[in-house]
């Protein structure tokens, strides 16, 4: 068994076994055959895992649905550490390693089950020893507990196709080929079927026979660090409120510590006897761990804070969890002066994560003369140099400020042209092309202005400002 | 400054070139936060601009851009931030003034005319008016300093 962090089941096959498109001759799909010992076939690498697979035909799409299964996964944890959620309604748990522990493969099996009967959601069940198969058990109602991996084939022929989960198109084609149940359309050809139903569907098809690996994403908990702290009297000024909130923010830190985690921000109730909660948003500049930061964010908050009426009990919560940025860790980051400081990546990452991704960029000038086509955003990151544009400097200054798109300048009689023209004529060869002749001009009172007249039409059209 | 086209990055551009240019090799960025049009790469180019150091953002708010501008100041590896706003508070204008001590930054904050008679932290303000010929510009605050019209040499 592999101990990855969260990918697991993701065991290699060997190249020849991988791709159904490549396989040559239109096969049926045979049932798989025991193989010698010797030979470390793929259906013998993948009867390594064990999966248990759960349907709850009650829960939908909806996000209520989804904090429910979210819980159910937390009460699944209990019997194995790989539990993946497969939206929208169903948990897959990988149960190898746990039949030891709970005696038997139908003890645990029967343990499981009754775990979903407190919540009085209706579950159906199976195992088998690939996940697509325990699956698809599952959506068909049927609680087959199967541990060899040659039976696999023989378990799933009388399955109605509708347990597959394909769209309904698919369905359709299926229905229309006469094909009912999944033992018919495992005897199909393998060419045959991918090509009517794209190789994806081979590919699944043999996932569920345990012949390929189907790697699940392990469900790792939302932790929060969450603590209360009740006052036997109740607490008026805002002085002793620090006071109380010093041990806080100290396990808050060790809690992050621990998780090699840190937090952008933290949450901060008060209760009063006859008033509604006091909410306190407190929001770090940067995501991090120490307590000496926290300390002071939460000090700054307090400091300006009126208590509106005496203090029963407080409550310190933090945001989501974050990855520490490797200096955070740097012991000696201090010492250098740099403590708390970001690198450039991570303050366009933290601004991109706030106002989106198309909101930050960089421009770069192009080799090009017509103004619209000689520059462009550049939105990648990493924040490597981009090649120096090469164009040649144009003789006549050139605006600050581009306008988006050039706007007609109708009375240009208080004008001066101050300097030009420059003829700029180019890009016949994309249909965009122009001819124009562009001056700086100026007027008393007002700011200097790129304008150009359209040498054909002959009008008139600011197309940048000077400043 | 009422609109834009008043000399007011023409004030700056040399204070912005100089800031980017350090012994260490390792050149500053510069973030210009809301500029009121698409700045154009050539212009820049052209007056010595480090451009693979420029950092254009576009929020969608003033409270959004006046946070993108506090953690660009104090972050540390900013030399300047341009900010463009209609207007704001002053206990923003505190907060930005705090992290651009924290992070060894300029911050320069561009705002419309009518503002000149609120307080303001800054340590400098400036007012530029289009003049009969060309821009004036007349220091409001000086920190330790005297305020007044500043004529334009050179």
């Amino acid at each position: 068994m592999q101990a990855t962090a969260d990918l697991f089941a993701a065991l290699t096959l060997p190249a020849a076994a991988s791709l159904p498109a490549s396989v040559p001759a239109p096969a049926p799909l045979p049932a798989p055959t025991p193989v010698p010992a010797s030979a470390p076939a793929p259906a013998s690498v993948h009867a390594q895992h064990l999966w248990y697979a759960v349907v709850f035909p009650q829960l939908d799409q909806s996000a209520r649905s989804t904090a429910v299964l979210h819980r159910l996964c937390l009460q699944a944890q209990r019997f194995t550490p790989w539990v993946s959620l497969e939206m929208p309604n169903a948990l897959l748990l990988e149960i190898r390693g746990s039949v030891n522990l709970f005696g038997s493969l139908a003890a645990l099996h029967a343990d499981i089950d009754a775990a979903w009967r407190q919540f009085e959601l209706p579950a159906c069940s199976a195992v088998a020893p690939s996940s697509v198969a325990a699956l698809w058990c599952a959506r068909a109602g049927e609680r087959v507990c199967i541990e060899a991996p040659e039976r696999l084939a023989g378990a799933l022929a009388h399955l109605p196709v509708a347990a597959l989960a394909w769209d309904a198109e698919r369905l359709r084609r299926l229905r229309a080929l006469g094909v009912t149940r999944l033992g018919e359309l495992l005897r199909l050809p393998r060419a045959g079927v991918a090509r009517r139903f794209g190789p994806a569907a081979v590919l699944e098809l043999d996932r569920a026979l345990a012949r390929q690996a189907a790697p699940r994403r392990a469900f790792v908990p939302r932790e929060r660090f969450h603590e209360r702290c009740d006052f036997e009297a109740e607490i008026e000024s805002v002085a002793y409120l620090g006071a109380a909130l010093e041990p806080l923010i100290e396990r808050c830190a060790r809690f992050l510590r621990i998780r090699q985690a840190g937090v952008q921000d933290l949450q901060l109730r008060l209760w009063h006897r006859a008033r509604p909660t006091t909410r306190v948003r407190l929001g770090l500049a940067s995501v991090t761990s120490e307590r000496d930061r926290l300390r002071d964010v939460v000090h700054q908050k307090l400091s300006r804070l009126e208590l509106q009426a005496p203090c029963s009990r407080l409550e310190l919560r933090s945001g989501p969890l974050r990855p520490l940025a490797a200096d955070s860790l740097d012991v000696f980051a201090a010492s250098r002066g740099g403590a708390g400081r970001d690198t450039a990546p991570q303050l366009v990452e933290r601004l991109r994560a706030r106002l989106g991704e198309k909101a930050v960029y960089r421009i770069c000038a192009l080799a090009e003369h017509r103004p619209e086509a000689a520059w462009r955003r550049v939105d990648e990151l990493p924040l490597d140099e981009f090649p120096a544009h090469g164009a040649p400097a144009p003789d006549m200054p050139r605006p600050v400020w581009l306008l988006d798109a050039p706007a007609a300048l109708a009375a240009r009689t208080d004008w001066v042209l101050e300097q030009g023209p420059e003829r700029i004529e180019s890009g016949w060869w994309d249909g965009r092309g122009i001819a124009r002749d562009y001056y700086i001009a100026g007027r008393a009172g007002g700011p200097r202005l790129w304008v150009f007249r359209e040498r054909q039409a002959g009008t008139w059209h600011v197309h940048g400002l000077f400043a | 400054m009422d609109a834009p086209g008043l000399g007011e990055i023409q004030l700056f551009l040399p204070a912005l070139v100089q800031s980017q240019r350090r012994s260490d090799g390792e050149a500053p960025w510069q973030v210009w936060i809301a500029p009121p049009h698409e700045p154009f790469a050539p212009a820049l180019a052209q007056q010595g601009v480090e451009l693979t150091r420029l950092l254009v953002v576009r929020p969608d708010t003033a409270t959004e851009a006046l946070w993108a501008a506090e953690q660009a100041l104090s972050s540390g590896v900013c030399a300047a931030v341009l900010l463009w706003l209609k207007g704001t508070d002053d206990r923003w204008l505190r907060r930005l003034k705090l992290a651009a001590e924290a992070g060894g930054a300029l911050g320069v904050l561009f705002r419309p005319e009518r503002h000149r008679f609120e307080s303001s932290p800054a340590t400098v303000r400036l007012l530029l008016t289009q003049g009969e010929r060309e821009p004036h510009l007349e220091l409001l605050k000086v920190q330790g300093g005297r305020t007044g019209p500043i004529e334009r040499t050179g």
